[in-house]
């Protein structure tokens, strides 16, 4: 009589890996993370049928988990059969709920995305579970559309904390911003990687267009009643908040640079020099990164006259003459057909020229109206028309350098 | 996930509405409570009359990769019996039987010390 039976040892196995899992996942999701469905386990059967895996497993099994640890966070797509991606996509998904790590987010991605890759797996799975309960086509929609219902949900999780800017819905944005490392890690095709992009995009700038609405509504009300600029100044770091929770979201920059153009213009053409620097002050970083931005992609170039334009306003009331003309500078850099860029540098520089040819003194008179002389040729190419030029090309002449013709 | 009706009633993704239903039945029988019943209820409902659900809820949960994988299955499960306590004539050894199959002798033995899952006459 045989007393061990071939499915006694097909349950030894099953027990086993339940309890390779165990271990597996405090590795992963320390002590107190609720272990996965013992199912979960099935992991194991799809590693043994790789020769690393298999090894992975062994080596697990004498206590060095590294390799079995990196066979699951760090799965070689060539090697990878679909029933494993799918018991990886779960995990992983399953680690980032437990831990809220987005590395875990973006592997589970990554797997969905292979899986939507590979196609026949998921269907194969649909039409078991199916059977004849809906229609073949339904069961391929559904099947082809289950790999991208994950990025549809980190949308809804960022969405639903828009307007209170939680910490949850942040963490679904940034992976929402990172869908293309999930899509390399999990060799998504050209197809499966556009789509999953653009819906990550949708899914992103709904959610950050609640964020903002709730600002900008706050921010129409009180321009609209012509709110003290304290008042706006508070929204506009409410604003700030929204950029900051979005992962410092170009949306956000736009909105703030063309919202609080009229605001600004307003209080410079009144010269309230103390409320546009004040208004300035929470604009700072996400103005800076939009023109980092303009300046890596010509073709944002619609965002840089605006963009510019807080650059002119942050030159007129900068405390020094060198902060001003670097803040001149960087507007007509980003926007060389700006004529208030182009104004206000070329005055700068004149500036510059007079004060210089106020301190020449006969030791250093050579190279000081060098500076001079290429300060004001500089203001006369950017802005010709300036008042300020003749006075200052009289005097350069008075000293010796005549700058119309020759 | 964490709310996936298969992993939570621990039922098996590939089977149909008939064996979810029998399951959910028996955790429904021998659920502690009236919320319980409605959840394993809601589950049901959502399993079996709304095959989009279950079909998404089935892609959501673990494949039983143990029991696809080439290696020898386990076991199906026993069928469950009413519940009746066993009687002895349950267990006895019909002399009739014991005749038309012409195992007097081994009937004479001493009963083997084997488990019961692996003793040939209880198979």
């Amino acid at each position: 009589m045989k007393a061990w039976r071939e499915a006694d040892d097909a349950r030894l196995t099953r027990l086993e890996d339940e309890a390779r899992l165990a271990s597996l996942w405090r590795g992963l999701a320390g002590e107190d993370a609720p272990l996965p469905h013992p199912r979960a386990a099935g992991l194991f059967v799809c590693l043994r049928r790789s020769t690393e895996g298999a090894l992975a497993i062994e080596r697990a099994d004498r206590g060095e988990l590294a390799p079995l640890l990196r066979a699951v966070t760090q799965p070689d797509p060539a090697a990878l059969s679909p029933a494993l991606a799918h018991h990886l996509a779960l995990l992983h998904g399953r680690l980032a709920d437990a831990t809220g790590a987005e590395r875990a987010r973006i592997r589970s991605l990554g797997m969905w995305l292979f899986l939507a890759t590979e196609q026949t797996y998921l269907l194969q799975v649909g039409r078991a579970v199916a059977r004849d309960a809906l229609p073949a086509r339904e069961v391929e929609r559904a099947t082809a559309e289950a790999p991208f219902g994950p990025i549809d949900g980190l949308g809804a999780e960022a969405l639903a904390g828009a307007r209170e800017l939680t910490d949850r819905a942040a963490a679904a944005l940034r992976v929402l911003g990172r869908v293309e490392e999930a899509c390399t890690l999990g060799r998504a095709d050209e197809a499966v990687t556009r789509k999953a992009v653009a819906r990550a995009r949708r899914a992103r700038a709904a959610a950050v267009d609640a964020a903002v609405a709730r600002v900008d509504g706050s921010l129409e009300e009180a321009i609209t009643r012509d709110a003290p600029t304290d008042e706006l100044v508070a929204l506009l770091w409410d604003a700030v908040a929204v950029w900051r929770w979005a992962d410092a979201d170009e949306q956000v920059e736009r909105f703030l640079v063309q919202r609080v153009t009229s605001v600004l213009w307003d209080r410079y053409r009144d010269r309230r020099w103390d409320d546009v620097r004040a208004l300035l002050r929470p604009l700072s970083e996400p103005t800076e990164s939009l023109a980092r931005r303009i300046e890596r992609d010509p073709s944002k170039l619609a965002y840089a006259a605006p963009c510019a334009q807080m650059y002119v306003f942050s030159a007129e009331v900068a405390p020094t003459l060198e902060e001003q003309l670097r803040d001149a500078e960087r507007a007509v850099a980003l926007c060389p057909t700006h004529r208030n860029g182009s104004l206000i540098l070329a005055d700068l520089l004149v500036h510059r020229a007079m004060r210089a040819l106020d301190t020449v003194s006969p030791w250093n008179q050579a190279e000081t109206l060098d500076r001079a002389e290429a300060d004001v040729r500089r203001a006369e190419s950017l802005y010709p028309q300036l008042k300020r030029l003749p006075d200052a090309k009289l005097r350069l002449e008075a000293k010796g350098r005549k700058i119309d013709g020759g | 996930m964490a709310d996936n009706p298969f992993e939570r009633w621990d039922l098996d993704p590939m089977q149909g509405p008939q064996a979810i239903t029998e399951r959910l039945r028996e955790l429904a029988e021998d659920a502690p409570d009236e919320e319980t019943r409605a959840t394993i209820r809601a589950a049901w409902e959502a399993l079996t009359m709304h095959p989009r659900d279950r079909l998404r809820a089935a892609l959501e949960a673990h494949p039983d990769s143990h029991g696809a994988a080439g290696a020898p299955p386990p076991p199906p499960p026993a069928p469950r019996r009413a519940h009746r306590a066993l009687e002895l004539s349950d267990l006895v050894l019909r002399p009739s039987l014991v005749r038309a199959l012409g195992l007097e002798r081994e009937a004479r033995a001493p009963i083997p010390d084997v488990a019961p899952a692996d003793d040939p006459w209880l198979r």
